[in-house]
């Protein structure tokens, strides 16, 4: 192995940081990938995702072309997009598509809801709340409204195996597609007047006599403020204000519980004085969560995770404060701060590209609709025999409506282990099979015919992969086709269209 | 990428029947080359995510403070499991009890550390990185992956039964796999293509290089061992005849899966897997525990006893241990939910032919109790540093990164 020494100045940072050990497993690149989960690198001392890079970042040059820059836009902001989607973007050009994603509310997503309302939510049926939803992502021409939506739900959890009405959880859903951009202050009050959160999180039922203790510590611990901002104490006195509600249940015709509108009982709340984080009264819920929104620390915490959730996934402090005080002046506005984001150079930096690992529903959307397949969503995505848990979300460890626990999902480097790889990529051959082809009676638009292998790459590397890859890979996939100018049959086109959807740079965002 | 290029040769000659398979022989000929004590053992870590209620699992059934703080919630006397005149078992873990008395369980009380956190996420990455201070990013088990001299060609070092790798096995060095089922674990290809599409992918993979992004060597590594394991997991799964009925449960599924990698060495050569792990969830009882509680240890009681009778059957009861244990027991005063807060110190199981079977540490005060949570009186890296020297053979003191007085749970 060569030392610093032997190599050129400009290239010792990359072998520092690219220390090569045992099986190639880089140390100090899986340290930057741990670091997704937000922790501190494990070779200690430098933080290799901060500050400046002295080796030009190649593949990060790409952003100097606007339409990659559109394409990123639209990665962070989405589910993935149609070829024509992208062009009529590309088109556009970056502020206009800029403007157009924030400002959701003026466009019509009428064609979503009628295709979700086909398969919408039924008493008793657990699982048909996630498909519901599904179907929304792949057809709304709301992206960012509908992202947004899945960044409160991977946030203030829950799950309907533990709450069992999936009629509560699409209305739990709906209260945060219509609140994605609203005052943090004022989303944390409706969801803790949620009956789905009431059940989840168990103050249905915390009374005065013996407050549970569970919403408190996961709103202030995961929510709101993060580990280390709020004592064990704290925990307790909150207890006391988040007593007196109860979901009450109805037995529906499947046998399952129907939720009702939740109820508040004077008699059963504790209506004495608390001291929460350093404030003392008789607060009842909507008073302490007040009190924990005007910690500075949970302005960082909330600007925090939409960071991680747009831009890359460790910020430093100097990162974060322009956003922070975006926030702040907008009175907690959380639209303000996300436009902030979309609109600052550090989200278009080279720091930012490729930084996140998709989603399994940014991943296999964005492959469904890579390949016109939109109307057909809820059939590639249902289980194919041996029940729920074959179904390709649940293998690849994303099920709406049911992160793993309340913590949400983690989300980066353990989106990807071998599990989850062949789970990605055989949902991708799944699409390429007969059983995929939408059976819904609007027909789809039909797969594009190249003429040559060439052709088609650079048609499907364009808007899925910003036409930014290695030689390499170009070359192995033209190989497989018989070479650039090789005649597509369909059988090789589909294989085509599998290898760049399954290349390594596709599982980025 | 030497390695994986050999692994994809030796894969298209696989004779599954025919003495040791190819990929195997390049694991076990480098696990003999390894420095380190070449160990035949394997070690199961069964994780009970979300604070696994103690106190009823391991009850003081003759403690009238227990009684008086869990009116509702403590187990009548009459139903005990008792393992002597002071302590007894959930009566649910009647399958446990069983192998204890056969000598085969040891029962480690109070275990806990000092300062504990009461918060899921962060107690588990305590236990899982053995470091209170939340300072370390590798895991223990990770650790000692990365302490055996000789993994290149160790595709199954380690294994997680379940679809996500728990943090105890983050490592530097060591990529373990995941398997949430063996049928979905392999790569799905049209026939007539399959072997061209999988040399493709390697390809695609091994091309994407740029140097600062942290995802390039994770996908890289993660399609490696994944297409490596997958092979070996189908191969060691397709020889193997369980010697019982295992339950229908993800958690026996697992310890299945197990079972089977455990039994792919063949006749003297060491099995290819160190440390398995797999997790039972749902002990986050905060309401309606008893309802809750009960078919969670039956669940686990059953997987563990039909998973050791198959481990014995296949003559391998001298040379595997299990371990389970929880991020934090629950509070001992119950709440008004008939259900139990957040709380500390736990027990843990060890189950093996070579455990020293028998109550250790001492069970945790009800008298002297911490604002309603138990005080710890064994630390549970000292459970780690016994397990770690006398079973797995490893420094713990390497490994864990401190001396802890390494508990004596084996007879080996």
């Amino acid at each position: 192995m060569t030392t610093d020494d032997d190599r050129p100045h400009f290239l010792r940072r990359a072998i520092t940081r690219r220390s090569v050990l045992g099986t190639a497993a880089g140390a100090s690149v899986l340290a930057a990938a741990y670091a997704a989960f937000g922790r501190d690198v494990l070779d200690g001392g430098s933080n290799d995702t901060s500050g400046g890079d002295s080796v030009a970042p190649t593949e990060a040059l790409a952003l100097e072309r606007e339409a990659v820059r559109v394409a990123h836009l639209l990665r962070r902001t989405g589910f993935g997009v149609t070829r024509e989607e992208y062009d009529r973007y590309v088109a556009r050009g970056l502020d206009a598509t800029i403007d157009e994603i924030v400002n959701f509310g003026a466009i019509d997503d009428s064609e979503a809801e009628v295709q979700a309302a086909r398969v919408a939510p039924e008493e008793g049926n657990v699982g048909s709340a996630a498909l519901w939803w599904v179907v929304r992502m792949a057809h709304t021409k709301r992206p960012l409204q509908e992202k947004m939506t899945l960044f409160w739900h991977g946030l203030l959890t829950s799950q309907v195996s533990v709450v069992r009405d999936p009629i509560a959880m699409a209305d739990q859903n709906e209260f945060l597609r219509k609140n994605v951009f609203a005052r943090f202050p004022d989303i944390l009050k409706g969801i803790t007047r949620d009956r789905a959160m009431m059940v989840y999180l168990d103050m249905s039922g915390s009374r005065r006599t013996a407050p549970n203790e569970n919403y408190p510590r996961e709103l202030m611990e995961l929510f709101s403020l993060g580990e280390g901002n709020f004592t064990e104490q704290d925990v307790r006195e909150a207890a006391r204000a988040f007593t007196g509600w109860s979901v009450p249940r109805q037995r529906n015709d499947s046998g399952r519980p129907t939720l009702l509108e939740p109820v508040f009982t004077q008699r059963a709340f504790d209506d004495g004085s608390k001291t929460v984080l350093g404030e003392t009264g008789p607060f009842d819920a909507d008073d302490v969560l007040d009190i924990i929104t005007k910690q500075p620390q949970s302005a960082r915490y909330i600007v925090g995770r939409l960071f991680k959730f747009f831009v890359y996934p460790d910020p430093t402090d100097a990162d974060l404060q322009p956003f922070v005080d975006s926030y702040l002046s907008s009175g907690m506005n959380i639209g303000a701060t996300v436009e902030a984001m979309l609109r600052s150079d550090v989200f278009y930096s080279a720091k930012a590209y490729r930084a996140v690992v998709k989603s399994p529903l940014e991943y296999a959307i964005g492959a469904v609709k890579a390949l016109g397949l939109q109307t057909g969503v809820a059939t590639v995505l249902a289980a194919r025999g041996g029940g729920r848990d074959n179904a390709p979300l649940n293998q690849m460890g994303q099920v709406p409506m049911e992160p793993p626990n309340v913590a949400g999902w983690r989300g980066g480097a353990a989106w990807l282990n071998s599990s989850t790889m062949f789970a990605r990529l055989n949902f991708l051959n799944s699409l390429g099979t007969p059983a995929a082809q939408p059976r819904q009676a609007a027909p789809a638009a039909p797969m594009p015919k190249f003429a040559t292998a060439g052709e088609a790459f650079d048609h499907y590397a364009t808007f899925l992969l910003d036409a930014n890859l290695p030689d390499a890979a170009r070359q192995a996939v033209l190989d497989y086709a018989g070479g650039p100018d090789a005649r597509l049959t369909a059988d090789t086109q589909r294989d085509l269209v599998y290898l760049l959807l399954a290349m390594p740079q596709y599982h980025l965002s | 990428m030497s390695t994986r290029r050999d692994f994809m040769r030796q894969m298209a000659v696989v004779s599954v029947g025919l003495g040791v398979p190819a990929v195997f022989a390049k694991a076990t000929a480098a696990a003999k080359a390894e420095a380190s004590a070449g160990t035949t053992r394997t070690l199961i870590v069964v994780q009970l995510a979300g604070g696994a209620d103690g106190l009823n699992t391991v009850l003081p059934y003759a403690d009238g403070r227990y009684r008086d703080l869990r009116p509702a919630l403590a187990i009548p006397e009459a139903e005990v499991l008792r393992l002597d005149d002071r302590t007894g078992l959930n009566p649910a873990l009647s399958g446990i009890k069983a192998l204890y008395d056969e000598g085969k369980v040891a029962i480690v009380q109070g275990v806990g550390y000092p300062n504990p956190s009461f918060s899921h996420f962060k107690a588990m990455d305590i236990w899982q990185t053995a470091d209170p201070e939340g300072k370390a990013r590798e895991g223990w088990l990770g650790s000692y992956f990365d302490s055996l001299t000789d993994t290149d060609g160790h595709p199954l070092t380690g294994l997680s039964a379940g679809r996500s790798l728990p943090p105890a096995f983050r490592a530097q060095k060591t990529t373990v796999p995941s398997v949430g089922s063996l049928d979905t674990f392999a790569l799905q290809a049209p026939a007539a293509v399959e072997g061209k599409r999988e040399a493709s992918l390697v390809q695609l993979y091994d091309a994407y290089k740029p140097s600062n992004t942290p995802y390039a060597a994770l996908l890289d590594n993660t399609v490696d061992a994944a297409l490596s394991s997958s092979q070996m997991l189908n191969v060691a799964h397709a020889a193997y005849k369980p010697a019982v009925i295992y339950p229908e449960s993800s958690l026996a599924s697992g310890l299945q899966l197990l079972a089977e990698l455990i039994d792919a060495g063949e006749g003297s050569e060491p099995t290819p897997l160190r440390v398995g792990h797999v997790a039972l969830g749902g002990f986050d009882t905060h309401t309606q525990q008893a309802a809750e509680l009960t078919p969670l240890l039956t669940g686990l009681s059953d997987a563990l006893t039909a998973f050791w009778r198959d481990i014995e059957a296949h003559g391998h009861g001298d040379d595997v241990a299990v371990m389970t244990w929880s991020e934090f027991g629950r509070r001992v005063p119950e709440n008004g939910q008939a259900g139990t807060d957040h709380g500390s110190a736990t027990p843990m199981f060890l189950l093996g032919n070579r455990v020293k079977g028998g109550l250790h540490g001492d069970a945790p005060s009800l008298t002297n109790l911490d604002n309603g949570n138990l005080q710890f009186t064994v630390d549970f890296r000292s459970v780690y540093a016994g397990v770690l020297e006398s079973w797995l053979e490893a420094s713990a003191k390497d490994v864990l990164g401190h001396q802890f007085e390494p508990m004596d749970l084996f007879s080996v």
